[in-house]
């Protein structure tokens, strides 16, 4: 469950970012804090998007920063940095992104039922558009703990 | 029919798309086998139709296989002009 793994503590506000790789880096401290991830993994993050492209941005105002399990990922867990100001993952502005779910997990399965929560609050219209608008972990969580399974 | 969600690293926005594709799939009435796969085991694997982000399609699109992407994977909609003239 969502709720499970994105906690109060991982929950974080910040101003903006110049850069991408800036933002992707303070949105895995949680997950870095918690034992989660090594720090490579952010490492890898980082290096898949300049591979591929900012694919990571999986809707406008949405990023979910994550690598394969391999690189260095130890637990499940999930953060979430909300900017001020979007992040610019490229020119586009459809991948300009407030909203950065930075993930870990373990094996291809166990996180499966939160990433389809996840989707499910960014496909409803109404609960977007409340979570866009929240500026408290309280807020976020109230949010997070009416999605359907 | 067997369509193959294409994503960077086959765990986190392919499954997203693939809850979304199935869902449009559900409201067009077809009945479409949907799997998931991240873009480097895709390019060995067999599908009728590959879809997935933009940018991961680009990486994809070499002309061997017939390929569709959506610029927002969360998008319905979007994702119904897309999905509509593969499925006959």
């Amino acid at each position: 469950m969502l709720k499970d793994i994105l906690t109060a503590d991982s929950i974080r506000f910040a101003e903006g970012f110049t850069d991408w790789r800036d933002a992707v880096r303070v949105s895995c401290e949680p997950l870095l804090e918690l034992g989660a991830i090594a720090p490579a993994y952010i490492d890898a993050i980082i290096e898949n998007v300049e591979k591929i492209g900012p694919y990571i941005v999986i809707s406008p105002d949405v990023a979910i920063p994550h690598a394969r399990p391999e690189a260095g990922a130890k637990a499940i867990a999930m953060s979430l940095l909300k900017t001020t100001t979007p992040v610019k993952f490229s020119d586009d502005p459809d991948q300009h992104a407030r909203l950065l779910f930075a993930f870990s997990a373990t094996d291809n399965h166990s996180h499966q039922r939160a990433l389809r929560q996840l989707a499910r609050l960014i496909m409803d219209e109404q609960r977007f558009a409340e979570l866009q608008a929240a500026n408290t972990a309280d807020a976020v969580l109230a949010l997070i703990a009416g999605i359907p399974e | 029919m067997k369509i193959l969600i294409v994503c960077g690293n086959g765990l986190g926005s392919s499954l997203m798309l693939e809850m979304a594709v199935k869902d449009v799939l559900k409201e067009l009435g077809s009945n479409a086998e949907v799997g998931h796969a991240d873009l480097f085991s895709a390019k060995s694997e067999r599908a009728d139709l590959f879809l997935g982000a933009r940018e991961i399609i680009d990486n994809l699109d070499d002309g061997s296989r017939k390929v569709a992407s959506v610029k927002n994977i969360m998008d319905k909609a979007e994702i119904k002009t897309v999905l509509a003239p593969h499925l006959q």
